[in-house]
């Protein structure tokens, strides 16, 4: 049974086919990759996933739900979590906050009365679970500075940290390791890692870093002109001669 | 003797009250690529950035071939020749790609100057796909077509001085590569270089000097043959 | 058909205007990324010059155009984009957005010092012999309205030319998309952005001579008026293409003419929609043309060369100072009540209290600018909504005055939360563009009606009177202000902490980023829509009740732009600011008044000219908020921290060196920001 089903996922721009009959499916538990040239229609797929593109056609189902029309906050609540490729934090916010805003939002608890009652505050629940949150991703030293203070590294995994709270069944990562360096891309498979196997997360991440790919992935979809051009265990596509072709050229 | 095309010394910079470059001292030779590396938050893009001018040095001096350009417009280093692919996607993104690519020339920004033909010739060579795409507005083309974009402004007229800012950054490797093979094709035709990468071994098989920074200072500074082991430099 | 053509024909050159003025308004947005609401002032500027040389002192044709459009309209250009816009290039769109405003608030006021208050009239256009009729048939037109139609033809294709095949034109697409890379690519942005200015500030000149004989008068309000036919032109154009600008205004101008021919003047539609047309047609283009679909302006992708912005007073500030300010602020305020109550006469007590409402009101911008992040322009209107919906319940239905205040704070929040839901697809400059248009349309469509404001002398909206306690008696009416303005504080502060306010904190922060766990922009927009206007309903309410009736004069629609002005200025993101606007607002003119410098000429002298003053001095004011959005008194408020800061750390050090080393720092140090710079 798989959580995340897309089949035949087409979109079109302007008359360019970004996207071709693109299917994929993600099982719970399991991290999958997504990669291909630039352009490939990488960026479209995951928009059209995450609703912030309608494709032009195919089906969308997530837990066998048809995702159709859906948008992005609700999906989000259904329990799809996401991080950008260029960094989004909320500005201003300790790092402790941006774990507090996004439980509170999972909770769908923000009457406008209880705030006007003074019954808004971080219950210590909340606060226990930003703190087990933020352990696991080894934050608790930042926890009350601002995000602006932080490193792309740890500002990465603030909003991995971000996306944990919502109790994601499922998370769509962009790039997690873009523009970060050696360690601190080590770092973040690290935690991929280690977010699947304490949470269960299924995660589906779009990656330019070979050796991550290799590293924390189980099985690749490879993207070439808006179509499929393979799907596999990574370690087969990784070797597959078209895909070496089109993609990884003679680095690896 | 001649003096080095691109001469930090001494140079203390920042953003308002933060800093983020402490004494930084280094040059470079006309006609040599020098790889700036370090890990994330070293300065190695503010050590760029006062290069091109974007960044007023708060102390200590920048100098071009000789002249002493601390604190000039980075407009005008531009147009001596100090060409700068900032990191990321540095396109304009409400202008067309050909827009993008003829803005930089001070004769005119129309086909029909022979150099301008020939310019977008010979970028739209080096990258086929924003051939294709000419007239398409830069906004919306994918992420990696971004960063060829940027790449081929800074290269449709040959500067003298290439400043790259971590140019593999969102590309498919077979790409990078190919970049790396153009950067050093510009290298043999006399262009200097300045790399700041975090491919490290992509920009160490390019350069011939290296500089290693760390929290805002130098470290080594030296030819890249014998920087040695790296490991040793970042953990020691 | 013919009258069909000749009411047409009259409205060409009237839509030429607009579109002239459409066609600066695009031009300085694209060239400059500033919507410059201040055109319509600088147009004034020029159009006041022109009547000064060529009407009062009978100066040549050629020597009043060259004086007052070609010299002083691209002066006016330079110094704006040198002393200002220039060091707004790579600010925030709000920081443009609030500069223009300050401008516009700012420039017909010192206009005026200069012009004088005399009235002009009948003022005289560019046209040789102004008497001349050109005539086709049975068709005419005048020469002033020829040259109008020939000029304006002429401005639009040379900006056609300028962008579609000139360098500088690509130069200055360039130089306003991002400024630093502009200047990596060789390109002199501030000599580019200096030639955009002075070319739409000359634009703008142009229009003011061209426009003056269309009006009996050279009057500021009447440029302003102007400018909204202008900004629905320019929408139709998608704030980008010329020619489509051009058109719409056209249209614009024929339509209005069109209709004015075909309906009875008498009729109740035409006296409702003829002036309504603009405000219409500007709203509903902001809801629903396409070319302004997706604008969001791209991002400077060299944003991050920028300092960061200084961390916010509170963070900076010990718990210990936190309680002394507390308490020195509660001191203040009671000390004020306790002045007010026992010591005022009635006309302090008056304007104290009329403070205290300002403060009820203006925290209504707190809510929606500082929390929300978006600039309303119908605050004055919501104000009027609460304050007559109150007059007119009372009165029709006899409802006791204290209670139908908040009912008529609960109306104006449904008008703000109905305004809300298409405001919602807008953002930024266009949402404040549908207020604007929205805020026009009450008060000259839904105002003049008699079921909102009983006519032009307005609604009686009593002092409320509850059990034995009469608010006709001023020092009782001032307590239940202060008990009002304390509650709505309290209420902004609790939203503000609260789960509401976090989830406006992050929208701000990131839209995409607060979609993705699971944060309901849609809600949350309305809410804070809502909000504000019910603040600003309730506090109007107040206002009327002071007076005893509520006037269509109180809440003009150019009142709503001064306050915001103001609130921005002082800082929108804490109460005290709010209130401390409130009090500005009535003090300052009022002390000015008092300030009598006699060897001035009456004009610049305070005490007589207050208003005009206290105008100028709180538009300058807003001038700031570019260099420092947190607001002037956010400001004020960290570097006096900042340097009790640095005694304390002075001091600490002084005694660690006589005393004993043992001494821990000072409390103030430990969390102080790092020391003098």
């Amino acid at each position: 049974m798989s959580l995340l089903r897309a089949e035949e996922v087409s979109k079109r721009f302007s008359g360019l086919s970004a996207l071709d009959a693109v299917s994929l499916t993600v099982a719970p538990g399991e991290i999958v990759g997504l990669i291909g040239p630039n352009g490939a229609g990488k960026t479209t797929l995951f928009n059209c996933l995450y609703g912030v593109l309608a494709p032009d056609g195919g089906r969308i189902t997530f837990d066998g739900r048809d995702l159709a029309g859906l948008a992005v906050h609700r999906r989000a609540r259904l329990g799809i979590g996401r991080t950008f490729q260029r960094i989004e934090l909320f500005a201003g916010m300790t790092v402790r906050d941006h774990l507090l805003v996004a439980e509170r939002a999972r909770r769908g608890d923000g009457a406008l009365w209880k705030d006007l009652c003074n019954r808004s505050r971080p219950t210590s629940d909340e606060r226990a679970r930003a703190d087990a949150t933020l352990g696991l991703l080894g934050l608790d030293d930042v926890a009350d500075r601002p995000v602006e203070s932080l490193s792309l590294g740890r500002g990465r995994l603030v909003e991995l940290g971000r996306a944990l709270m919502i109790e994601p069944r499922l998370l769509l990562l962009d790039e997690p390791s873009s523009g970060l360096d050696h360690r601190e891309t080590d770092e973040m498979a690290d935690v991929l890692d280690v977010v699947r196997r304490e949470r269960g997360t299924a995660i589906l991440l779009v990656e330019h870093d070979v050796a991550m790919v290799r590293r924390v992935t189980s099985r690749l979809y490879v993207l070439d002109f808006g179509q499929l051009i393979a799907d596999g265990p990574t370690a087969e596509v990784v070797a597959d001669a078209r895909v070496r072709q089109a993609y990884l050229g003679d680095t690896v | 003797m001649t003096p080095p095309l691109l001469e930090l010394d001494h140079v203390d910079a920042g953003y308002g009250p933060f800093r983020a470059l402490f004494d930084v001292s280094f040059s470079v030779a006309e006609g040599r690529a020098l790889a700036l590396l370090g890990s994330n938050g070293a300065g190695k893009t503010t050590v760029a950035r006062v290069a091109s001018g974007l960044v007023a040095p708060t102390a200590g001096h920048v100098r071009l071939a000789g002249d002493d350009v601390t604190g000039v417009a980075a407009f005008r280093l531009a147009r001596r020749g100090v060409a700068h692919a900032p990191e990321g996607r540095s396109v304009f993104a409400t202008l067309t790609v050909e827009e993008n690519l003829v803005l930089a020339f001070r004769e005119g920004t129309k086909r029909g100057h022979p150099g301008v033909d020939a310019s977008l010739a010979s970028a739209y060579d080096l990258f086929p796909r924003l051939a294709t795409r000419r007239g398409q507005v830069a906004g919306t083309l994918s992420g990696g077509e971004q960063r060829m974009l940027s790449l081929a402004r800074v290269l449709v007229q040959p500067p003298r001085l290439l400043i790259v800012d971590e140019l593999s950054l969102g590309l498919a490797p077979i790409i990078v590569s190919e970049v790396y093979a153009t950067l050093g094709r510009i290298k043999a035709a006399g262009t200097t270089l300045l790399i700041v990468e975090q491919l490290v071994s992509h920009a160490l098989g390019i350069a011939d000097d290296v500089v290693l920074l760390t929290k805002g200072r130098t470290g080594y500074v030296g030819p890249a043959d014998e920087l040695g082991d790296l490991d040793a430099h970042f953990l020691g | 058909m013919t009258d069909l053509v000749s009411y047409a024909i009259r409205g060409v050159p009237i839509g030429c205007v607009f579109a002239l003025m459409a066609v600066g308004v695009v031009l300085t947005y694209k060239t400059s990324g500033v919507f410059n609401l201040a055109f319509g002032a600088q147009a004034f500027v020029s159009a006041a010059v022109y009547y000064e040389t060529r009407v009062r002192h009978d100066w040549p044709i050629w020597l009043a155009f060259l004086v007052a459009v070609v010299a002083l309209g691209p002066a006016i250009g330079y110094v704006l984009d040198r002393a200002l816009f220039r060091h707004l290039r790579t600010a925030p769109p709000i920081a443009r957005l609030v500069t223009s405003l300050g401008l516009l608030v700012a420039i017909p006021q010192m206009v005026q010092i200069w012009f004088g208050n005399s009235p002009a009239y009948n003022p005289l256009g560019i046209a040789p012999d102004p008497g001349r009729i050109f005539r086709w048939g049975e068709y005419a037109l005048d020469a002033n309205q020829v040259a109008t139609i020939l000029v304006t033809l002429l401005v639009v294709a040379a900006l056609t030319v300028l962008f579609r095949f000139s360098a500088l034109g690509l130069r200055m697409r360039a130089v306003v998309e991002s400024p630093r890379m502009s200047e990596l690519t060789a390109i002199n942005a501030d000599r580019v952005g200096s030639s955009a200015w002075m070319m739409s500030s000359f634009l703008a000149g142009l229009s003011g001579v061209l426009l003056a004989p269309l009006f009996a008068q050279v009057e500021a309000n009447a440029f302003f008026t102007l400018l909204v036919a202008a900004v629905a032109a320019a929408a139709f154009g998608g704030l980008s293409s010329i020619p489509l600008t051009f058109a719409g205004g056209l249209a614009l101008g024929v339509l209005q003419q069109v209709l004015a021919g075909y309906l009875p003047s008498d009729s109740v539609v035409s006296q409702g929609l003829r002036p309504a047309l603009p405000f219409l047609v500007l709203f509903l283009l902001l809801l629903f043309w396409p070319p302004l679909r997706g604008i969001g302006r791209a991002a400077d992708p060299l944003a991050g060369v920028d300092p960061p912005p200084p961390a916010p007073a509170a963070t900076v500030r010990s718990s210990g100072m936190t309680t002394m300010t507390r308490v020195l602020a509660v001191a203040t305020v009671a000390g004020f009540v306790l002045a007010a109550l026992f010591w005022f006469d009635a006309f302090w007590l008056l304007l104290f209290t009329k403070g205290l409402i300002f403060g009820v009101i203006f925290l209504s911008i707190t809510v929606l600018t500082g929390m929300g992040g978006q600039v309303s322009l119908s605050q004055a209107a919501f104000a009027g909504v609460g304050a007559f919906a109150t007059g007119q319940l009372v009165e029709n239905f006899g409802l006791p005055v204290l209670p139908t205040m908040f009912l008529g704070a609960l109306v104006a929040a449904v008008v703000g939360a109905v305004l809300a839901i298409p405001a919602l697809r807008l953002d930024g400059l266009y949402l404040t563009l549908a207020t604007l248009a929205f805020a026009l349309m009450w008060e000259n469509v839904l105002v003049p009606q008699t079921w909102v404001s009983s006519g032009p002398l307005g609604v009686d909206v009593p002092r409320p009177l509850v059990g034995p306690v009469d608010f006709t008696d001023d020092r009782a009416f001032l307590l239940l202000c202060l008990v009002v303005l304390a509650l709505v504080g309290l209420l902004v502060l609790l939203v503000k902490r609260g789960t509401t306010g976090r989830y406006l904190d992050a929208l701000r922060g990131s839209e995409l980023a607060a979609a993705s766990i699971g944060v309901d922009r849609t809600r949350a927009r309305i809410t804070t829509f809502a909000l504000s206007a019910g603040i600003a309903g309730l506090g109007g309410g107040l206002l009327a009740s002071q007076v005893g009736r509520a006037t269509p004069t109180d809440y003009v629609f150019f009142l709503g732009l001064f306050w915001v002005v103001m609130v921005v200025t002082l800082g929108d993101r804490s109460v005290q600011a709010a209130i401390t606007a409130g009090m500005s607002f009535l003090l300052v003119p009022e002390l000015l008044s008092r300030i009598d410098l006699g060897f001035l000429p009456e004009i610049l002298n305070p005490a007589d000219n207050p208003a005009a003053i206290a105008s100028i001095l709180f538009g300058l004011g807003a001038l700031t908020y570019a260099k420092h959005p947190e607001g002037i008194l956010e400001l004020q408020t960290r570097r006096s921290i900042e340097r009790v800061n640095t005694w304390g750390a002075a001091l600490a050090r002084r005694r660690s060196a006589t005393v004993d080393a043992s001494d821990g720092p000072d409390p103030a140090v430990a969390n102080g920001p790092g020391g003098p710079r």
